[in-house]
């Protein structure tokens, strides 16, 4: 949207127009004399400019350029800053992602840097041969030296600026806040950036780095962990998380709790303040059109229909049944047919007789006899008789097969032990299968008990049994198919966010915690030999990695033969029960389908806990995983890290001026938090002021603007021979001195 | 494809104009006329539409006065843009006296107070951790859907505590 004066207002936050991106082109370049400044905080987040001695910078844009080709020319061109969205249909976006040319917070792309720099000078209204005033640039506390000397290099030998000053943004806020009255002389600054925090104690006035610290957590990860946390709780919608949007509702959203435990015990005992604490954000959704419930006719119709299907299916099953039997009984005529004319022809024309027929010798006709026969028992459903004629064979075959068992050894020669021996064999092997025989009837009598026992219950009460069995069935295939969801299902909701390589994802956690451990045993650290298997506990490795094989693979057979238990129990028994097919939904009697229709409800994202949740890794950093001190115990570390003459008046001088600045430090409730965190780790009784900044966000180039506006600010600043003949030793120690604010 | 609509129709046109078509003559002739109306919208269109990046003016211009080499000379095209050394390398090569204050020597110590332990589902404090995945819950109900979760979101709650295992 655009303001009236033209300017393109991208105005988020709590009413504050800190935020508020400014690339309107200035005219009044001209009217300033060379000696006046420019003066330019390039933060990671917003990159501004203006002339020394204002208030406010004159341009003001987002740290970062794409370049993008433009779709007409086929040229690439650069773009700095924030986009309107309704032109970047112009241009093919594809390849060119927005840059940054910081790292961290250290510049490291100077050529990124150059692009905004010339699109800053641009806008300033910049037009002579070069840019002929001295630049006072901020930058981080305790700056590499290389990449200041790059930015040194850059503005001296590609803008040709006469002379140059490096400043910490956290100091120059703590300076100007100073002069009004906020904080006094000695005190600490706590800056959350966008990319990093800084605690830097002040003691007369004067930055000291000694005793500063830097946690590598800032705005930036806030956003990140929002956008990551609702992308998980609402995959359906992750498209919708993207970094901007989720900014947003940081800046919107955000606060911090003053005591996270309780804060969530209001959220997690379901609590009417846990209630207007949480924020619903309705994505727009339309209602699909709704359908008709089918009348009662229809209702009847469809299930004659099913009925019908059913019986149908029933039908057919017996009429293969009943072919089947027709079959083998045919056969089995036959082949008895051929067993008399057999006993009619003499014994030695049988071959000839029989190789017409196919069959070698009568015992292989007699032994397909028996085969058809027994088949034909199963078929029909009558009890088999052939375990216990198998026993009796066996019995029989003991006594007659092992007469040498009974001797004792002495009595016989080698040969006859080697019989012996033989026979023993037999007989273990074949009274192992009798036992097995054994045990399997008894499994068969226990099965048919059990059958029985179901059919009673059946016969007592058919509609609750069926209904029993139906839920059973239902429950056992949800969780069968949800198995193999989970096993095939990748990456369906476009979750680009997962890390590693393409193996990596598609293993389980414990699946993926054997690999690394098979990859660390067998890592070869070029030292020569592998030593893997010297020790007795190397080999433990494969004890730990086995114990998880067994727990995983248990489970599913057991839920897959209790499925087709199940089904065939179903198929029997109900006449309306039709199986699912996989893929289809059940349509048995009116169960309402699997997949429930998307309601408003789900459209609505609700945002309780994470309201609170991510700026807490402010000040507890290791829930993102970063193993550093959080804001409230850096101040203390800060104060540890002082080189200390007069100990206890510094510090408490130091924690009774405690200055709040920087882009994070606008959210509510920090003022709060922090007091009580410094209370904490302080020695009880020590005065703790904490202050917010006037403007967070602005405050850091104010205060550069007011010590550029100074009049000693050239002999703080560097000329390009200063720079040329002094070298890198000396621009390492470069500090300027800020007392003249 | 317009052009190329206008001329095959322009042809149709001089063919149906003969003795005996009049009749689809005519229609032609209104097509022909028609399209090249369109024509000339789409063309005003695109005409605008460069007026109205040209207005905005978000396009950093390739030659600017102020400076002493442009950038399209300094970074020629094609010249592969990854010559720039990271943090990591710039630190590395930093040789800096370790008494005074420097970019490594201001990192914050770690914290020492005890780790908060929250459950990585819904931000409840979480006393358990799931063996076989590692992620922390609060109570049954939160363990119930940390099961159904796919192998990839375990994955992503792991690496947002950067406590995933990755396979280089």
């Amino acid at each position: 949207m655009t303001g009236d004066d033209g300017d393109q207002i991208n105005a988020v936050g709590r009413g504050s127009m800190s935020f508020v991106s400014r690339i309107r082109r200035q005219t009044d370049y001209n009217t300033y004399p060379p000696s006046i400044p420019i003066v330019i905080d390039n933060g990671a987040s917003y990159f501004r400019i203006g002339w020394a001695g204002e208030t406010e910078p004159r341009v003001v844009f987002r740290n970062i350029v794409q370049r993008p080709r433009h779709k007409a020319t086929g040229e690439t061109v650069t773009i700095v800053g924030d986009l309107d969205p309704a032109l970047m249909k112009y241009f093919d976006c594809t390849r060119s992602g927005p840059r940054s040319p910081f790292d961290s917070n250290v510049v490291y792309q100077f050529e990124i840097m150059e692009y905004i720099l010339d699109f800053a000078f641009d806008r300033l209204g910049a037009n002579g041969s070069r840019i002929d005033h001295p630049i006072l640039i901020t930058e981080c506390a305790c700056n590499p030296v290389q990449s200041r000397s790059k930015m040194a290099e850059l503005l001296f030998d590609t803008y040709g600026v006469p002379a140059v000053a490096f400043g910490v943004d956290a100091a120059f806020s703590y300076k100007y806040n100073q002069l009004h009255g906020i904080c006094k002389e000695d005190g600490i600054v706590l800056c959350p950036g966008f990319t990093t925090t800084h605690a830097i104690p002040f003691v007369d006035g004067e930055p000291v780095y000694k005793g500063s610290c830097r946690t590598n957590i800032g705005g930036y990860h806030v956003t990140d962990y929002l956008k990551q946390l609702l992308s998980l709780k609402y995959p359906f919608h992750s498209s919708r998380f993207t970094w901007e949007k989720a900014e947003d509702l940081k800046l919107e959203h955000c606060y911090i709790a003053p005591d996270y435990a309780s804060e969530v015990r209001l959220f997690q005992e379901g609590t009417k303040e846990a209630e207007e604490k949480t924020r619903y954000w309705q994505l727009p959704w339309i209602p699909p059109p709704t359908e008709v419930p089918p009348s009662e006719e229809e209702i009847a119709r469809k299930a004659a229909i099913r009925e019908k299907q059913g019986q149908r299916l029933r039908e057919m099953a017996e009429a293969k049944k009943l072919s089947k039997i027709n079959e083998m009984e045919s056969e089995l005529s036959s082949l008895r047919f051929l067993v008399k004319q057999l006993d009619q022809v003499d014994e030695d024309d049988i071959p000839t007789f029989l190789s017409d027929t196919g069959y070698a010798s009568r015992q292989e006709l007699e032994s397909t006899i028996l085969k058809v026969t027994q088949s034909l028992r199963k078929a029909r459903g009558e009890p088999m008789n052939e375990p216990s004629e198998g026993e009796e064979n066996t019995d029989s075959l003991n006594n007659e097969k092992y007469p040498l068992m009974n001797i004792p050894d002495d009595m016989l020669t080698p040969e006859q032990l080697k019989d012996k021996k033989r026979q023993m064999f037999l007989k273990s092997t074949t009274e192992g299968r009798l036992r097995a025989r054994q045990k399997r009837n008894e499994e068969e009598l226990e099965k048919e008990r059990r059958n029985q026992l179901e059919e009673e219950r059946r016969r007592e009460n058919p509609d609750f049994y069926l209904e029993e069995m139906r839920a059973q069935y239902k429950e056992v295939l949800e969780r069968v198919e949800q198995k193999k969801r989970l096993k095939t299902n990748g990456s369906s909701n476009g979750n680009n966010k997962s890390g590693g390589v393409g193996r990596g994802e598609r293993l389980s956690a414990a699946q993926r915690e054997r690999m690394r451990l098979l990859t660390t045993a067998a890592f070869d650290r070029g030292k020569g030999e592998d030593t893997f298997g010297a020790r007795d506990e190397d080999w433990q490795l494969y004890k730990l990695m086995s114990k998880d094989n067994d727990d995983d693979d248990e489970q599913p057979d057991s839920d897959e033969a209790e499925l087709a238990r199940l089904t065939s129990r179903l198929q029997e028994i109900d006449p309306t029960f039709v199986q699912k097919v996989e893929g289809e939904s059940l349509t048995s009697g009116e169960v309402p389908p699997r997949v429930r229709q998307l309601t408003e409800e789900d459209y609505k994202i609700v945002i309780g806990i994470e309201r609170f949740r991510c700026p807490e890794i402010l000040f507890h950093p290791n829930l993102v995983g970063i193993e550093q001190v959080g804001l409230d115990e850096m101040a203390g570390a800060s104060i540890r890290r002082l080189p200390h003459e007069e100990t206890e008046l510094v510090e408490e001088r130091l924690t009774s001026s405690i200055l709040m600045t920087g882009g994070c430090s606008l959210l509510p409730g920090m003022k709060e938090r922090l007091e009580c965190g410094i209370r904490m780790i302080r020695p009880c009784g020590d005065p703790i002021v904490v202050v917010r900044a006037m403007d967070p966000v602005l405050d850091a180039w104010r205060g550069a603007s007011a010590f550029a506006a100074n009049l000693n600010f050239l002999s703080n600043a560097f000329t390009k021979m200063d720079y040329d003949e002094k070298g890198e030793d000396w621009l390492r120690k470069y500090q300027i001195r800020y007392n003249n604010l | 494809m317009y052009v190329i609509a206008d001329l095959g129709l322009l042809q149709l046109l001089i063919r149906c104009t003969g003795p005996d078509r009049t009749g689809s003559g005519l229609l032609v002739l209104l097509l022909y006329v028609l399209i090249s109306r369109e024509n000339r919208e789409v063309t005003r269109d695109r005409n605008r539409r460069e007026r109205e990046l040209m207005e905005a003016d978000i396009v950093v211009s390739s030659r600017l006065s102020f400076k002493k080499m442009q950038s399209s000379e300094k970074y020629p095209k094609g010249q592969s843009t990854r010559r720039w050394k990271h943090l990591k390398q710039i630190l590395q090569a930093d040789n800096c006296p370790p008494d005074l204050p420097n970019y490594v020597n201001i990192e914050s110590p770690p914290s020492t107070q005890p780790c908060k332990r929250i459950c990585d589902v819904t931000g409840f404090e979480a006393p358990y951790a799931d063996p076989r995945t590692n992620l922390r819950y609060a109570n049954a109900h939160v363990f119930k859907t940390l099961r159904s979760l796919s192998p990839d979101q375990v994955h992503q709650y792991l690496s947002i505590r950067n406590a995933a295992v990755v396979l280089k």
